[in-house]
């Protein structure tokens, strides 16, 4: 199985998304011609055309009223908004309108798009390039909210993503599009997007992570089985404040 | 000068009544002005009764439609089943021709979204509330059909108060670039909340925006139905039959459209006293061989009927409070 890195493993799985279903269609600032500022959509202008992978204008406002319009029509549209500070016009969109109407509409209508935009920071850029606001996001009812933390669940969500019939907005962690490697067998199988990866049993803590920090929470784990021993000092701390 | 353009106001019938232009081909089948002329004394009718309601209680809110009859009726029998109708809140009328049901529009208004999964044509847009906001929508919507190569439109209605928002200039943007077949209309009914056109924009006219997007805007005269239904018929057709390939570029394609219903002068006040908002209505009635007190009656009957329909599907509890 070849190894690649996170952001290839969205190419793969966007890749795979459009060559499985022609209703799958992707835009946004530069990801056409250009193959996106990180290289996620690369490749996929030639391979699927220009009007299945364009270059909208700068509005993302508009790229997201747009994925409501095309999916309320029946296409999959995969939307990317370049980084996540530039996220919050789309609110209104997001709010007001996918996340609801399928519900609004009694099932008349749905809204099977997807939001893809890169995530957090640690990446040496200025504000609005290293925002982590999916707290904000995960709080709007009828609206999924997924981050994955590895190429292979990077791959799979994408496509569970891409399928799922309602609205998601996709999270790429910046600080590990290229720090994760990971095999990955392009075999179109999706992972499922409302269960927990439990990535290390245990009995005495749970750790629960998203994104690029679940590298640092698996770290933080073995510091604590190597300090197992001390267990006993943490014990004396105030327990009732806890 | 490099640039020059033009904005053009269509109108066929003089504020008196009087017609001042020859009169379009389907002016001569009288049973289609008869219908519009029902469509909109229907709505007339039963905006006064969901006012009443709103009035009384029992509808939460509603937004009136008075005055932008013909707008809604001349756009909506100018579409196809097949096209998709994106409406802003008071395009009732609109929505009624392509065969919601009166008690499915009250049944919204007080708030029960079973309402919105209405008997029109199942991938029409319901009413969008956040003023504009609807307007990327059919951008999205007339993106799939040209991707499908399908030859179906998308009419988009807002109002003036729309034109100041940045979703309807990114939307009419967008649909400029990419040719797309997609008519926006503006109606000028200057409710927008809560200032007066010239505090919503500096534009001469609402049509203009759509000469910034790269494509013809044209002023309707939106209490003249003659015009408005002439109008619609033209842009959305023009919409269907676009030129696919090659396409000209930064000519004015006669393809999509930004309506302005031109008011200028007038103040809401005048359109909610009785005769001075009569216009088109009136003025249409005038040309139409057969018309009678009848048709007036008929509307009010059929919009006092639907109330208690909507009483039965909300159920009892709902409306009795």
């Amino acid at each position: 199985m070849p190894e690649v890195t996170l952001v290839e493993a969205i190419n793969l799985a966007l890749a795979r998304a459009m060559e499985d279903d022609p209703n799958v269609v992707v835009f946004g600032e530069d990801v056409g011609v250009n193959g996106g500022v990180f290289r996620a959509t690369v490749g996929l202008q030639q391979r699927f055309g220009p009007e299945r992978v364009f270059d909208t204008p700068l509005a993302e406002l508009l790229i997201s009223g747009l994925c409501v319009g095309m999916a309320a029509q029946g296409l999959k549209p995969v939307g990317e908004i370049q980084f996540m500070g530039f996220i919050y016009p789309c609110i209104d969109q997001l709010v007001n309108h996918a996340s609801r109407l399928r519900n609004r509409t009694q099932g008349r209508l749905s809204c099977p798009m997807v939001l893809r935009t890169p995530h957090g920071g640690g990446i040496r850029a200025p504000e609005h390039h290293s925002e982590s606001t999916e707290a904000m996001l995960a709080h709007i009812p009828g609206l999924r909210v997924v981050i994955p933390s590895s190429p292979e669940r990077a791959y799979g969500l994408l496509l569970a993503a891409i399928r799922d019939p309602d609205p998601v907005v996709f999270l790429e962690p910046t600080r590990i599009y290229r720090a994760a490697k990971g095999e990955v067998e392009d075999n179109g199988e999706a992972l499922p997007l409302d269960a927990a990866f439990v990535l290390r049993e245990g009995r005495d803590v749970t750790l629960i992570s998203w994104g690029a920090m679940v590298k640092e929470t698996l770290a933080a784990a073995d510091d604590a089985r190597r300090r197992r021993h001390q267990r006993r000092g943490y014990r004396s701390r105030d327990p009732q404040a806890l | 000068m490099i640039a020059r353009f033009e904005v053009r106001r269509r109108a066929y019938l003089a504020p008196d009544g009087s017609i001042n232009r020859q009169l379009p081909a389907f002016a001569s089948d009288t049973r289609l002005l008869v219908r519009l002329y029902r469509a909109m004394v229907l709505v007339r009718a039963f905006d006064v009764k969901a006012v009443a309601l709103q009035r009384t209680g029992r509808l939460g809110t509603y937004a009136a439609s008075l005055g932008q009859e013909a707008v809604s009726v001349g756009m909506a029998s100018a579409m196809r089943d097949e096209d998709v109708l994106l409406p802003s809140y008071r395009d009732n009328a609109a929505l009624i021709w392509r065969g919601v049901k009166l008690e499915e529009i009250l049944l919204f208004w007080g708030g029960d979204e079973r309402g919105n999964r209405f008997s029109g044509p199942v991938q029409d847009f319901p009413f969008c509330i956040p003023v504009g906001s609807q307007a990327p929508h059919a951008a999205g919507v007339a993106y799939a059909f040209k991707l499908r190569k399908e030859p179906r439109v998308a009419v988009c209605l807002f109002g003036d108060g729309a034109t100041s928002k940045g979703d309807v200039y990114e939307a009419m943007n967008f649909a400029g670039v990419h040719k797309l077949p997609v008519v926006f209309v503006a109606t000028n009914n200057q409710w927008a909340i809560s200032v007066p056109l010239r505090l919503q924009t500096a534009s001469e006219t609402l049509a203009q925006k759509a000469i910034a997007a790269g494509f013809i805007g044209e002023q309707v005269d939106g209490n003249d139905i003659v015009a408005m239904r002439a109008a619609a018929e033209e842009a959305i057709e023009a919409a269907r039959n676009r030129p696919r390939a090659p396409l000209h570029r930064g000519g004015h394609l006669p393809a999509r459209r930004s309506y302005d219903r031109g008011r200028r002068g007038a103040l809401p006040s005048d359109r909610r006293s009785p005769g001075a908002l009569e216009g088109g209505a009136d003025r249409a009635a005038e040309i139409i061989s057969g018309w009678s007190e009848a048709v007036e009656q008929d509307g009010r009957r059929a919009a006092f009927r639907r109330v208690p329909a909507a009483h039965r599907r909300r159920g009892r509890a709902l409306f009795s409070r």
